[in-house]
């Protein structure tokens, strides 16, 4: 199903204007669909659905309630918190820099983000809206509103960021730590290895041992959806832009700082039959791990989102 | 100019194999010496004709040829329309073909025919010092970098002629020192970007730099970027003010991306992971609206697809997806067709694919099957595709005089071995593209034609005659994977499966006499390579009868014409490659050192380098002097010190005496580096009339 949507993926433009370029650090190619251009109506649309709590079926919540702004796009739960209260199972992923993504969900089991868009809107535990009571309230098909859902979406773009600056370039953007940071996170701390690219994620699935507990997985994750014994709790490597900003961490939300990922990873994070063979004991000390910490934080920058 | 001419026929004349028409053989040297020596065209003229009327397509070919030249001597415009018959009627003779569409190129103007042809444009001897050229689009500037001083040139296409704009101080040992690559010529020809390399402040970083095309003229840096390892240019932008980079970043990353050339800032169209990488060809479609490029699909790199991506990163679309690999796209002139590389088939053709709006818009079509691993260079206005033709290790066999130095004849093959009757040489052929598949090949010496074998999994091993002549033992199997010897009947061209052997033995065997018994040298430890034992197996039934191991290793062997004993060769140090002789009897006994300072051609590389001498005598080996030059030495098999034979033939692989002792077939590797262009692809995307 991905190298069916990878082939058709594309922006498609008329004569309108287009979206603006990205912020420094970003791909100038977004993976849209043909069949979902980006246009200006349409991302403004999407704009006032993400933030519309009619969205909901008690009216409380909208998109946005789990994807806050000021949160770059995430909720600081350790869990999702749907209408009436109920708590979900995962941790509400940022949604930034999604239009370059490859596939959606912490388990990967949307190929498209129109496909993801309409998902969270009919699951009784998060906004819980039937297909019938989405027409009625938006006056549009279902279709229409996740299309516009996605297209906005595509246009949350986070970059320029201190470490942005500095690969373009501008020597003094990091500070010493920070590109000792750098250094640790492209070596030793074998981050890159999952965390690559510019937004910081290889789009694949890695099992880290998070959800094993009682020898047993928790949550088999992506296995769920491929079927295939390597995914046995797997889960998408998430993006570290605007990281700082994100926490708590982990599919499950289980690390509350971003010390305490580190300090998962310089263990070895949780050894189980399936853990992901780039994983391995790091052994850091006090210093690196301040250091690869300061980096982290460097990848703070600017979020557009909207049509600019 | 046509002395050179006629120096170079008569060099390929006198490499050719022997003659099928003797009598017109002779007729030709007599019409070669009228011209040469008295001038006399009008009495040769009627003798070349007669010669072209041969059945012997070579000999006539080349009787042609003289004809041609000669009329070209005497103004007459017969001489067109007679290079214009070689290359229509004699397709097969390719060395003949080429010499005349040179000829006609040179008398101004392209051949009538309008088939897809492949010319030769520089050949591999002087192609062994520059790297990867791109061309320009009026097909008369190729930019490029002399790998032994790290210069900037630029090739005059039609010429030959380089220019050197910008002097490297490359050290090609020990690659240290600056020097350039990557370098493309601005569409209006008067600037040149480039990476350069080997700064001593940044020595792992490259940079990329411009300069106006003239020699000596000051370049200027653009990207200084210590994020960048290496940023090879792709194209100029249409508008002359960016140049697009594929950039191979130190986190490991790619970036397909346009650099500004007046502040060196990067606009990123798409990036990549380290596992599915962008080739280094991508290509700015002519309008300058798309750029065509392939990048790898899986991690194991058996699969790359060609996708197109707006030049404004706009939108992108996977072109060309079938499974194998897909690489080295490149626009026609029209930018309505890519012309890509594609494995599909099994071999390395050439395809094409029509386009509209960065879109496929047709079906796939075969432009030339088996083109064999090229780097493209660029496709000229008139529609000549010019690539490089890289191989490594092109296998030709060779049939020398014992104590002289050069070759009576050569042909495409490995592992030469002449039949019990002297008259046949059998060797195997890897097929172009596919290293690691060859087919067995007979070449008769009296007639020039050949018989080929083909059989799944055949590989480069030694074929061996059984004493019928009527048969020769081939086999399957890869170094590490189990073997299965067949014997191959030449008449009807079955293969009879005889024998199957593990993972632990090798091809390299020895046949005996009476054909019913083959000798292999195999290894007892699978962890290691070395070979320590040797096993003899009954053809008759497929059984081993027995195995000894001798007191030394074994990195070559061979079996004596009466069957009675083997020849050992063997690695006492790698470090100094030095190699002991040895013999023993084929029941193991009797172990006799007979030489103990070798100089071997490699650690575990005398396979096929030793062989006995047709009475049984001596034993012959191959020795590498400090030079690397390879020398065929000869021992008594009794013993003694070695004698040289006078023999000597660069990167030796494999040797086999004749039965009389008076000649030698043998092997060798060479690598050939050719600058070769594809004429007359108009047809692919011009309707016909």
């Amino acid at each position: 199903v991905k190298s069916v949507a990878m082939l058709a993926f594309g922006l498609a433009l008329g004569a309108e204007e287009r979206l603006g370029p990205p912020p420094l650090g970003l791909d100038l190619l977004l993976r849209a669909p043909e069949s979902n251009p980006m246009q200006r109506g349409k991302v403004e649309l999407g704009r006032r659905l993400f933030f519309d709590k009619n969205l909901s079926r008690d009216g409380t919540l909208a998109c946005a309630g789990c994807h806050d702004p000021k949160l770059a796009f995430s909720d600081g739960r350790v869990v999702a918190r749907g209408i009436h209260g109920v708590d979900g199972t995962r941790n509400s992923p940022a949604l930034i820099n999604r239009g370059y993504g490859e596939s959606f969900f912490w388990d990967g089991r949307a190929a498209t983000l129109e496909a993801q868009a309409i998902e969270p809107i009919l699951n009784p535990k998060e906004l819980g809206l039937s297909l019938e009571e989405l027409d009625q309230r938006t006056g549009k098909k279902a279709s229409e509103v996740t299309a516009a859902l996605a297209a906005y979406v595509r246009t949350i773009r986070s970059g320029d960021s201190p470490y942005d600056r500095y690969v373009a370039g501008q020597a003094d953007a990091l500070t010493d730590l920070e590109k000792r940071g750098m250094a640790l996170f492209r070596g030793k701390a074998r981050c890159n290895n999952c965390h690559s690219g510019p937004t910081f994620t290889d789009e694949q699935f890695h099992n880290t041992g998070i959800t094993w507990r009682d020898g047993r997985l928790f949550d088999e994750g992506r296995f769920t959806v491929s079927g295939r014994t390597r995914d046995h709790g797997a889960f998408k490597t998430p993006s570290l832009r605007e990281v700082a900003r994100t926490a708590p961490y982990m599919h499950d939300g289980s690390l509350a700082r971003l010390e305490d990922v580190i300090d998962f990873y310089s263990n070895g994070a949780l050894a189980n039959p399936y853990l992901d063979s780039e994983i391995r004991p790091l052994h850091l000390s006090a210093g690196e791990k301040r250091a690869l910490l300061d980096f982290l934080r460097s990848l703070t920058g600017e979020i557009r989102q909207g049509w600019q | 100019m046509k002395h050179i001419f006629l120096t170079a026929m008569m060099m390929t004349a006198a490499a050719v194999a022997l003659a099928r028409d003797p009598a017109r053989e002779q007729t030709l040297q007599r019409a070669i010496d009228l011209v040469e020596s008295k001038g006399d065209m009008a009495k040769a003229m009627p003798l070349f004709e007669d010669v072209a009327r041969s059945a012997d397509k070579a000999l006539a070919a080349r009787a042609l040829l003289h004809l041609a030249n000669a009329q070209e001597r005497q103004g007459k415009e017969q001489a067109r329309a007679t290079y214009e018959r070689i290359v229509k009627e004699f397709g097969n003779q390719t060395e003949a073909v080429e010499q005349a569409r040179l000829r006609l190129a040179a008398l101004g103007g392209a051949p009538q025919t309008r088939a897809i042809m492949a010319r030769l444009v520089v050949p591999a001897d002087k192609e062994k010092s520059s790297g990867f050229d791109k061309i320009t689009a009026d097909g008369r500037f190729g930019a490029g970098e002399d790998w032994t001083t790290g210069d900037l040139i630029v090739r005059d296409m039609t010429t030959g002629k380089i220019t050197r704009l910008l002097p490297g101080s490359l050290d090609a040992k020990s690659w240290t020192g600056r020097y350039v690559a990557w370098p493309v010529l601005s569409p209006d020809q008067k600037q040149i970007v480039f990476a350069r390399y080997g700064d001593p402040k940044t020595p792992n970083q490259g940079q990329l730099w411009v300069m106006p095309n003239i020699p000596g003229a000051k370049p200027r840096l653009i990207s200084d970027n210590p994020e960048y390892r290496n940023l090879p240019a792709q194209a100029w932008s249409t508008d002359g003010k960016s140049v697009l980079v594929t950039i191979e970043r130190v986190d490991k990353s790619y970036q397909l991306a346009w650099i500004s050339v007046a502040d060196g800032s990067a606009k990123v169209l798409k990036s990549f992971d380290w596992k599915h990488y962008p080739d280094y060809h991508a290509r700015l479609s002519p309008d300058g609206r798309y750029i065509a490029y392939s990048a790898e699909v899986r991690e194991d790199f058996t699969e790359s697809h060609i996708n197109v991506i707006a030049s404004d990163g706009s939108i992108e679309t996977v072109l060309v997806k079938t499974a194998g690999r897909n690489d080295q796209p490149v626009w026609t002139p029209d930018g309505s067709h890519i012309l890509f590389v594609s494995n599909r088939s099994g071999a390395s053709d050439l395809w094409s694919i029509p386009v509209h709006e960065g879109k496929p818009a047709g079906v796939v079509s075969l432009v030339k099957r088996d083109i064999g691993r090229i780097a493209n260079i660029g496709m000229t206005r008139s529609g000549s595709l010019y690539y490089y033709s890289k191989q490594d290790g092109i296998e030709y066999a060779s049939i020398a005089g014992l104590s002289g130095h050069s070759a009576s004849e050569k042909f495409v093959g490995n592992m030469p071995r002449w039949s019990p009757d002297g008259k046949y040489i059998a060797l195997m052929r890897h097929r172009p593209s596919i290293s690691d598949t060859a087919d067995l090949v007979v070449h008769s010496l009296d007639s020039g034609e050949e018989k080929t074998f083909s059989h799944d999994g055949l590989r480069g091993s030694p074929p061996r005659w059984f004493p019928d002549g009527q048969s020769i033992l081939v086999n399957t199997g890869t170094p590490d994977m189990e073997k299965v010897f067949y014997r191959v009947d030449l008449k009807s061209g079955e293969f009879h499966k005889l024998l199957t052997v593990d993972r632990l033995q090798t091809a390299v065997s020895s046949l005996s006499p009476d054909g019913k018994t083959l000798y292999l040298i195999g290894r007892s430890d699978p962890k290691t390579f070395v070979f320590d034992r040797v096993v003899a197996h009954d053809l008759t039934t497929g059984r081993a009868l027995r195995e000894f191991k001798p007191a030394v290793g074994i990195s070559g062997f061979a079996l004596s014409p009466d069957g009675s004993t083997l020849a050992i060769a063997s690695i006492m140090d790698p470090q100094t490659k030095e190699a002991r002789l040895s013999r023993v009897a084929v029941d193991g006994s009797d172990f006799r050192e007979l030489y103990n300072s070798v100089r071997a051609v490699a650690y575990k590389a005398m396979f096929d380098r030793i062989a006995w001498t047709g009475d049984g005598r001596g034993i012959l080996f191959v020795e590498s002097d400090r030079n690397n030059n390879f020398r065929l030495m000869r021992i008594s098999a009794e013993a003694g010190k070695p004698e040289y034979t006078g023999f000597e033939a660069p990167g030796i692989i494999s040797i086999n005496p004749h039965p009389d002792g008076s000649r030698i077939a043998y092997s060798a590797a060479k690598q050939v580096n050719e600058i070769w262009a594809l004429d007359n692809l108009q047809s692919i995307w011009e309707k016909p009339q």
